[in-house]
C-alpha cells in the first residue's frame, strides 16, 4: 500500500467515523491546555528574568543614614565597589501637575532620578546626567495621568512620547512653608524642562507617567517645595547597585561598615524565585503527564474499536507490518488534524485574553507574547505520544487470532 | 490453472480446541483434495467443524496439525507473512457476516485487498473495482456505504471483494446465512460462474438451495469429512 493511499484513506476513515470525533476533540483539548502552560510558564520566567534585570527596584538598596558620620555616610557608600549611583530617597520623586492637562487627562506626571548607566540601558543614547539641568526623557507610551501610577490606562489617551521630543513641558507647584505649626502654600512656581528624548516604559517596568530628569533639577526642586524645616537628612540613602548578582556582596560590605539596611526594600528574593520556579515546572510536568495520559488513553481506546477492521485486513491478506505502518499513518494524521484544531483554538484564546485583559498587564511589566517553542515542544509531545501508544496498542493486536479479532466487530 | 487440477490438498489435518473442563477434537485427520473448476459444498450440523475447515483452509487459523497444499506449496510450514500473501493473491474469502469497512464506500471496500497486491501496482484499482461490482450487478451502488445496501448487495460487494485480485480459490463461510431466499440464489449463481471461470469454489452452507449448485457435496461428522455425492 502506497503512502499516498495511506494518507488519503487516512482522511477518509477521520471524516467518516464519526467515533474518531471524540478522539479528535480530546486531543485537540490536549494540545490547547499543553500550549497554555507552556506559554505561560515561558512568558512568567520572562517576567521573572526582565523584572530582575530591567526594574531598578531589585538592585536599589535602602540604607539608614549614619548620624555618625559627617555626610551621613554618603561618600562611603559612594566608594563600595559596585555602587552605580547613591542618593537622598527624599529626592527620588515627586508627582507633579504639568501643562499636558486637558480634558481627558489630568497632566499629573512623576518626575524621578536615576543612575545614569540606567538611563543609557533603558533610554540609549539620550542619557541625562545627573549634573544636567532642565532637560527630561518622557516615556515613549506616555499616559500624563494620576491614573497611570494605578495601572489604570485608557489606551486610547496614550500619547507617543516622540511627539514630545525637542518640545518643552512646564511642571507648576506650590513652595512651602511653616505658619507655626501648620504648613502653608507660598509662591507658585513654573519650570520648563526640554523633552531630549524617550524610554521604553514597558521595558522599564515604570508606570506612563514617569519622566527622569537630573537629580540636580529634582533637587533643587524639592528644596523649594518642601518646607525647609523638614529634616532631609533622616530620610534613608537609595544605593543602586550596578547588578542583581552583586547586591548580596554589596548588602554585606554595606552591613560591615555598620549601615543598617530596611529589610521591606524591594528585592529579589532569590529563595521565592527558585520556589516560583520549581513550582511552575512541577505544574508544568504534572500538567505534561496528565495530559500524555490522558491522550495514551484516547489513542489506545480509539485502536482498540479498530480490532474488527485489524482482524479484517489480516484475512484480506494484509501483512502485520503493512497495517502497523498504516494504523500509524493513520494516527498521524489523526494527531496532526487535531494539532491543527488545537492550535488554532490556542491562538483565537490568546488573541481574546490579549485584547482583553493580558494587554493591561504589560504596565507591569508582564508581557504576554505567542511562543514557538511551545508550540513546536506540544506538537512533539503529542506527536510522539500518539505514535507511541499507537504503535503498542497495534503491535498487540495485530498478534491476536484473526477469527478473534473479526468477532470483536463494535 | 486447469480444471480438475488439484487446487487445495489436506492430509491428516486435525484441529482441537481447549475449554476449561475439556479437549474438543473438532477435526480428526481429515484427508480430502478439492479441484479446480468444482464447486464443493461442505454441510453438517451446527458445531460439525464446517466453520473450522473453512477458515483453516482459508489460512485465517494456524493451530492445527497435519499438511496443507495449495497447488504445490505446503502452506502448514510457511510463516505469517507468506501466508498472507497467500490469502491475499491465492484466497478470496466471503464471510457471512459480510464483513466489510462501515466507512468506506461499495467500490472502496472492493479496492481493499487490490492494494497489497503486486499485481494491481500499475492498474486504475478504482475501474477494476466498479467492473468487478458491475459483474454482480451492483453498477448502481458503487458510491453506497454498507449501510445504505441490503443483505444481498452487501454479500455481493463482499463477492466482488474476494474476487478483486482473480484468486484460483474461492471460499465462503454460510454465505447465505443472513439472507432470503431471492437473494440466496442470486448469491449462489454468482458463485457457480465462478466455477466456469476454472476456480476452485469451497462454500460452507446449511442451506439446502446449495444442492442444486454443487457439483460435489461434502458431510463433516465426527470430525471427519465424508463425499455424499
Amino acid at each position: 500500500m502506497s503512502f499516498k493511499e495511506n494518507i488519503i484513506t487516512s482522511f477518509y476513515k477521520l471524516i467518516r467515523n464519526k467515533k474518531n470525533g471524540y478522539h479528535l476533540f480530546v486531543v485537540s483539548v490536549c494540545v490547547v491546555v499543553l500550549i497554555a502552560v507552556l506559554q505561560f510558564n515561558k512568558n512568567l520566567k520572562n517576567f521573572i528574568n526582565a523584572s530582575e534585570n530591567s526594574n531598578i527596584e531589585f538592585r536599589t538598596l535602602n540604607i539608614a543614614p549614619k548620624s555618625t558620620e559627617e555626610d551621613y555616610g554618603f561618600s562611603k557608600l559612594q566608594n563600595i565597589k559596585h555602587v552605580e549611583f547613591v542618593y537622598n530617597s527624599f529626592y527620588s520623586s515627586i508627582t507633579i501637575d504639568s501643562d499636558l492637562k486637558n480634558d481627558k487627562v489630568d497632566g499629573m506626571i512623576n518626575l524621578r532620578v536615576t543612575s545614569d548607566e540606567y538611563l543609557r540601558q533603558i533610554a540609549g543614547e539620550n542619557v541625562i546626567k545627573n549634573t544636567d539641568s532642565g532637560i527630561m526623557i518622557c516615556p515613549n507610551r506616555f499616559y500624563p495621568d494620576s491614573n497611570a501610577l494605578n495601572l489604570k490606562i485608557n489606551e486610547k489617551e496614550i500619547i507617543n512620547g516622540n511627539e514630545f521630543v525637542g518640545k518643552d513641558v512646564t511642571v507648576n507647584y506650590f513652595t512651602k512653608r511653616f505658619e507655626g505649626s501648620i504648613i502653608v502654600r507660598d509662591e507658585e512656581v513654573e519650570q520648563k524642562f526640554n523633552v531630549i528624548g524617550t524610554y521604553d516604559s514597558e521595558q522599564a517596568m515604570q508606570p506612563n507617567n514617569v519622566c527622569y530628569i537630573a537629580f540636580n533639577d529634582i533637587k533643587k526642586l524639592l528644596d523649594k517645595k518642601v518646607a525647609k524645616e523638614v529634616n532631609r537628612n533622616s530620610y534613608y540613602w537609595y544605593v543602586i547597585v550596578d547588578e542583581v548578582k552583586n547586591v548580596d556582596k554589596t548588602m554585606e560590605e554595606i552591613k560591615k561598615m555598620g549601615f543598617r539596611i530596611d529589610d521591606n526594600q524591594t528585592q529579589i528574593d532569590e529563595e521565592q524565585v527558585s520556589s516560583i520556579n520549581m513550582i511552575l515546572l512541577f505544574i508544568t510536568i504534572l500538567t505534561m503527564v496528565s495530559l500524555v495520559t490522558i491522550t495514551a488513553f484516547y489513542t489506545h481506546k480509539k485502536i482498540e474499536l479498530e480490532s474488527y477492521n485489524i482482524g479484517l485486513l489480516r484475512a484480506l491478506g494484509y501483512k502485520k507490518r503493512t497495517i502497523r505502518l498504516s494504523y500509524i499513518i493513520e494516527n498521524f494524521v489523526s494527531a496532526f488534524v487535531s494539532l491543527l484544531i488545537g492550535s488554532l483554538l490556542s491562538i483565537i484564546i490568546f488573541i481574546a485574553l490579549k485584547m482583553t485583559f493580558l494587554d493591561n498587564l504589560s504596565y507591569i511589566g508582564y508581557s504576554a507574547n505567542l511562543d514557538i517553542a511551545s508550540y513546536l515542544i506540544a506538537y512533539t509531545v503529542i506527536i510522539i505520544v500518539n505514535l507511541i501508544s499507537s504503535a503498542i496498542v497495534i503491535s498487540i493486536k495485530i498478534n491476536k487470532n484473526i477469527i478473534s479479532l473479526i468477532g470483536e466487530k463494535i | 490453472m486447469n480444471k480438475n487440477e488439484i487446487a487445495i490438498s489436506l492430509k491428516d489435518i486435525s484441529k482441537k480446541y481447549q475449554t476449561e473442563t475439556e479437549t474438543i477434537e473438532v477435526l480428526k485427520d481429515v484427508t480430502i483434495s478439492f479441484k479446480y473448476g468444482k464447486f464443493y459444498a461442505i454441510m453438517g450440523h451446527s458445531g460439525s467443524g464446517k466453520s473450522t475447515l473453512i477458515k483453516l483452509l482459508g489460512l485465517l487459523d494456524d493451530k492445527y496439525s497435519g499438511r496443507y497444499t495449495i497447488g504445490d506449496k505446503n502452506v502448514s510450514e510457511l510463516n505469517d507473512d507468506k501466508c498472507s500473501e497467500i490469502r491475499n493473491d491465492k484466497i478470496g474469502f466471503i464471510f457471512q457476516d459480510y464483513n466489510l469497512d462501515p466507512y468506506l464506500k461499495a467500490y472502496e471496500n472492493v479496492i481493499v485487498p487490490m492494494r497489497v497486491n503486486k499485481k494491481n501496482k500499475k492498474i486504475d484499482k478504482k475501474e477494476k473495482a466498479i467492473s468487478l461490482l458491475e459483474s454482480v450487478g451492483l453498477e448502481k451502488r458503487i458510491n453506497h456505504f454498507p449501510r445504505q445496501l441490503s443483505g444481498g448487495e452487501q454479500q455481493r460487494v463482499s463477492i466482488a471483494r474476494a474476487l478483486a485480485n482473480d484468486p484460483d480459490i474461492i471460499l465462503a463461510d454460510e454465505p447465505t446465512g443472513n439472507l432470503d431466499e431471492k437473494n440466496e440464489k442470486i448469491i449462489f449463481e454468482n458463485l457457480k460462474r465462478l466455477t466456469n471461470q476454472g476456480k476452485c469454489v469451497i462454500v460452507v452452507s446449511h442451506s439446502n438451495e446449495v444442492k442444486k449448485y454443487a457439483d460435489c457435496l461434502l458431510e463433516i461428522k465426527n470430525g471427519n469429512i465424508e463425499e455424499l455425492i
